[in-house]
């Protein structure tokens, strides 16, 4: 093979990365050294090194951000996790007479997220929303839960799980699909009821397929804004701002690009070190069978 | 010695026997148990999003009343107004251009990419993909000010081309890491078989390897026609008023108060309707493509 | 048609961790029948790979015709190549199989569309899979696939075919009768083909030449007949020719061969001759095939030595022994109705003129 033969395979994929991708985000980086806002008359680009970087330690907005993101994420991540794999479990047998049930359960996953917030912000509507009606009636819930303080992150995560959970069954249920018959004929003949037989049979064998759901679903945690936004805009106050809408906020409300990009520069550090993570059991995965 | 070894284990066998028989018939039952509850958890989920839509064909009373209303009939008016009076059809047409150029342009520049990380040796391969995999997770934001700010100086804000090279930013990653994992299914031997037949590398790429992924190339393009789809923040941010797309505008149409469900809802439904035929056209590769291709599905 | 020359051919792969080829030269003459004999893992698909160019060797050159080929591209080698694994098109009929090679664009105007189609009927035919022609490689056997693989490289008019065990997996018959088919073909055609098989016989009955590979090496070069009565080394001794020669231990005392346990053996002065050169003076490896290992009653007066019947393997007209006496395992073929029974005693006879004798250290034939 000739030199330099490669690049014809892969050099307009290499300058469209190099122009959307990784310059954008050297100037970000750049911009997160700088005093550069839009509204403040002296923010006008200086160097500033570290200046953005010490004001975040300080920020408790940004501490905040982060809360409410773990907050959030933790019920999140384990509802949708016990409950898809609940539902994997029992929609297995119904899947394997009709796949067709697969692209329907996939319909929150897949349709548009701003659609999904869409029906949250409707469904839990206290005056007229299906399920608003119901917990307005019986006393649960009287008040309007995205506006509410307490209730508005619940609705989140709620709508969330609604949106997600099938992902995580689906993937689950590939799982079950492919799992083999031998060792389930061997344990009902050694006499294994069905809550051993889950933990000892089942659980090991799927726990590939769990660990790689549930850290797609610990890194798109992070990334949650058109939910949020089409349903409280982060608030009310800040009790639903998670970090991608507080980097939003200082980035395109204030126009504090300094500022913003630190935050912008840091989110990515996280994700960067969780995506590690997910690199790592993605590709042991399909290179060595589910042995993860 | 061994009558009772004989013994012992035909008391086994039976013993064996009646529990799987016993084990039959009680997993017919719970068979039937999981299909109601399949129907039912079907409906569950279903249920809220189907009513959401049909709020798009009631009437304001209808809609505001307090009681649900199961019953009516159903009215185009909504459709009709925000459609045609408010010319929100050019919405959805925003959107087509923006995914179907953005998907297309990855597609065209995506696929011989993956196909050279899966055939050459490519130095610091591992990292490259890292660094694929992380862009494609990171949430727009982060991307979405410097990409202002570049396309502002472009004077490209407001164009088609701001947001259609934005959906790149997460598209091209999409389409390599996939296309790549399909690419490496395919036995290196049919490469070597096509060049010593007499096709060139691209020859052997084109005319031997390319038809044995078509359904993963047709895969790829509708999830990444739906990714673009249900995009928001690039759409809103990097469009005017006569690009924007459709899923960008709809949270504007979502105020505090004095919001018109009816029509907003309409519009809710026929944004949705290419997505939903695009996810029952992909009904074989759904798993494969959300699991960015661990799942074989 | 062309001669295929590779020299100091060396190949290795994982970093250094399988070393597939060392130090591999081989000539294949212009319109003859080369084998590449070997066990899984000598080194003979590699060198197939190198020849046509689908892998750059680490070091060595590729010589076609004298033109040096190292480097050069798969495709303008314009050499035709059959896969041990057949690597056949799967979205494409048997047709469009044979078909693909002739619409190459490096050749396309070479045949025509009548010419083309008429040829790959004719392969088709050939090989026995005319009926399939409309069918995909899935409806296939495994057995048809092959022929097919086999199909896909006869059916160009290349400078040489690089077949790689290109009918392992046929029946046996069927397998015959291919292998008098490639014969007759490549005599009639003077077609240079450069052929790989792990199976002895197929290479001795097929081959003008053959290179024998092991472990990456070349352990010897030759013509059928010369491989066979004059083997290079015990590897070549024991790989060519079945059941496998037995090789024995033997100490060198005066003018007699002692072979523990067995034998006394008188030395004639050539053998003596012989043995003067080998490196230590005092063992010596002494090998003999078992059809030449005379099986006599143990009465018999000529016997040299006694062993037990443990054995008896009928292949037909010819019958495998497997003979002990004390801890020594010997094989003998001879004619079934000649053959002793099983559990009985016979006498054993070791002309040292048929024998063959290696250094017992470096395991090399002794010459004269």
């Amino acid at each position: 093979m000739k030199k330099g033969y490669i690049w014809w395979w892969v050099l307009p994929s290499a300058i469209l990365f190099l122009f959307i991708i990784l310059v954008p985000f050297i100037i970000a980086a750049t911009y997160s050294f700088r005093a550069l806002s839009f509204t403040s008359s002296q923010a006008q680009g200086q160097f500033i090194g570290l200046g953005n970087y010490r004001r975040l330690v300080f920020d408790s907005d940004f501490y905040n951000a982060f809360k409410v993101t773990f907050l959030y994420m933790v019920p999140a991540v384990l509802l949708q996790g016990a409950l898809g794999l609940g539902m994997a479990l029992v929609m297995s047998g119904a899947v394997r007479r009709a796949r067709v049930l697969v692209p329907i359960m996939l319909l929150p996953t897949l349709l548009t997220p701003v659609v999904i917030g869409l029906v949250g912000v409707l469904t839990l509507n206290p005056d007229f929303g299906v399920l608003g009606i119901f917990l307005n009636r019986s006393g649960l819930i009287t008040e309007a839960m995205l506006g509410s303080s307490k209730w508005a992150l619940p609705a989140i995560i709620a709508v969330d799980t609604y949106q997600w959970t099938p992902f995580v069954a689906v993937i689950l249920l590939s799982g079950l699909l492919a799992l083999p018959r031998e060792p389930y004929e061997a344990a009902q003949v050694d006499g294994a009821n069905p809550l051993q037989t889950f933990f000892r049979v089942t659980m090991p064998l799927l726990w590939p397929y769990l660990v790689v759901a549930m850290l797609i679903r610990v890194i798109d945690a992070f990334r949650i804004f058109d939910i949020i936004w089409v349903m409280t805009r982060g608030g009310p106050g800040i009790t639903t701002e998670a970090v991608a809408v507080y980097a939003y906020r200082h980035t395109f409300r204030y126009w504090d690009m300094g500022y913003g990009s630190a935050l912008i520069m840091v989110l990515f550090l996280f994700i960067s070190i969780l995506v590690e993570y997910l690199y790592k059991a993605l590709t042991t995965w399909q290179a060595g069978g589910e042995t993860a | 010695m061994n009558d009772r070894a004989n013994a012992i284990s035909s008391a086994v066998g039976v013993q064996a026997e009646a529990r799987l028989r016993a084990a039959k018939g009680s997993r017919r039952l719970l068979r039937w148990l999981s299909y109601l509850l399949t129907a039912l958890m079907v409906v569950i989920f279903l249920f809220p999003w189907l009513w959401v839509f049909s709020l798009g064909f009631k009437t304001r009373t209808e809609i505001l009343s307090s009681h649900v209303v199961w019953i009516w009939t159903p009215t185009l008016d909504n459709l009709k107004e925000v459609l045609l009076v408010k010319g929100y059809w050019r919405l959805i047409g925003n959107s087509l251009i923006v995914a179907t150029a953005a998907v297309g342009l990855c597609i065209i520049i995506g696929v011989p990419a993956a196909y050279a990380f899966s055939r050459f040796p490519i130095p610091g391969k591992e990292s490259w993909f890292y660094m694929i995999l992380t862009f494609r997770m990171a949430p727009a934001v982060i991307l979405a000010l410097p990409l202002y700010i570049i396309f502002g100086r472009l004077k490209l804000l407001g164009t088609y081309f701001a947001p259609i090279l934005a959906h790149c930013t997460f598209t091209l990653p999409f389409v390599i890491w996939l296309m790549r994992s399909f690419f490496e299914d395919i036995p290196k031997e049919i490469d070597a078989a096509a060049m010593t037949d007499g096709y060139t590398r691209f020859g052997a790429f084109y005319h031997a390897v390319l038809p044995l992924v078509k359904s993963g190339i047709v895969a790829v393009t509708l999830f990444s026609i739906i990714f673009s789809w249900n995009e928001f923040l690039y759409g809103l941010i990097l469009t005017s008023d006569i690009t924007r797309p459709v899923a960008s505008q709809i949270p504007s149409l979502v105020r505090p108060h004095g919001t018109l469900w009816g029509e907003v809802c309409a519009l809710a439904t026929v944004a949705s309707i290419p997505v939903a035929i695009l996810i029952f056209a992909l009904q074989r590769q759904l798993v494969r493509g959300l699991s960015f291709g661990a799942v074989k599905g | 048609m062309a001669k295929i020359m590779v020299r100091n051919l060396s190949k290795q792969y994982k970093d250094g961790e399988v070393q597939a080829l060392r130090d591999v030269s081989l000539e294949c003459p212009d319109g003859e029948f080369f084998c590449l004999l070997g066990p899984a893992g000598a080194g003979k698909t590699t060198s197939i790979k190198l020849i046509a160019g689908i892998e750059s060797p680490d070091g060595g050159e590729v010589f076609l015709d004298d033109e040096r080929i190292t480097g050069v591209d798969p495709w303008e080698r314009d050499l035709a190549v059959a896969f041990e694994t057949y690597a056949l098109y799967p979205q494409r009929t048997v047709r469009q199989n044979l078909r693909f090679p002739l619409q190459a664009p490096a050749r396309k105007d070479a045949w025509s569309e009548a010419d083309a189609e008429k040829r790959v009927v004719e392969i088709a035919n050939l090989l026995g899979i005319g009926e399939l022609l409309d069918r995909y490689p899935r409806q296939l056997s495994g057995g048809q696939r092959q022929r097919v693989a086999l199909g896909r490289a006869l059916v160009r008019k290349p400078r040489a075919y690089l077949l790689d065990e290109p009918i392992a997996h046929l029946d046996a018959k069927l397998r015959h009768h291919m292998r008098g088919e490639l014969k007759r073909i490549q005599r009639d055609l003077g077609i240079t083909v450069l052929y790989c098989t792990p199976d002895q016989l197929e290479a001795l009955s097929l081959a003008d030449h053959m290179a024998v590979l092991n472990e990456g090496r070349v352990e010897q070069i030759g013509a059928s007949k010369d491989v066979y009565m004059r083997p290079a080394n015990i590897f070549v001794a024991r790989f060519v020719g079945d059941p496998p020669m037995n090789i024995l231990d033997a100490n060198i005392e005066g003018n007699e061969l002692l072979i523990p346990e067995l034998t006394r053996l008188p030395m004639a002065a050539t053998v003596q001759r012989l043995l003067a050169r080998n490196s230590n003076g005092k063992t010596v490896k002494l090998g003999i095939r078992p059809k030449d290992l005379r099986v006599v009653p143990e009465s018999s007066g000529e016997a040299q030595a006694k062993a037990e019947v443990t054995h008896v393997q009928v292949l037909g007209e010819t019958s495998v022994l497997t003979l002990k006496a004390d801890s020594l395992e010997l094989h003998a073929k001879l004619a079934t109705q000649d053959a002793p029974e099983r559990g009985s005693n016979v006498g054993v006879i070791i002309d040292p003129a048929v024998c063959h004798f290696f250094d017992p250290e470096t395991e090399r034939r002794i010459e004269e």
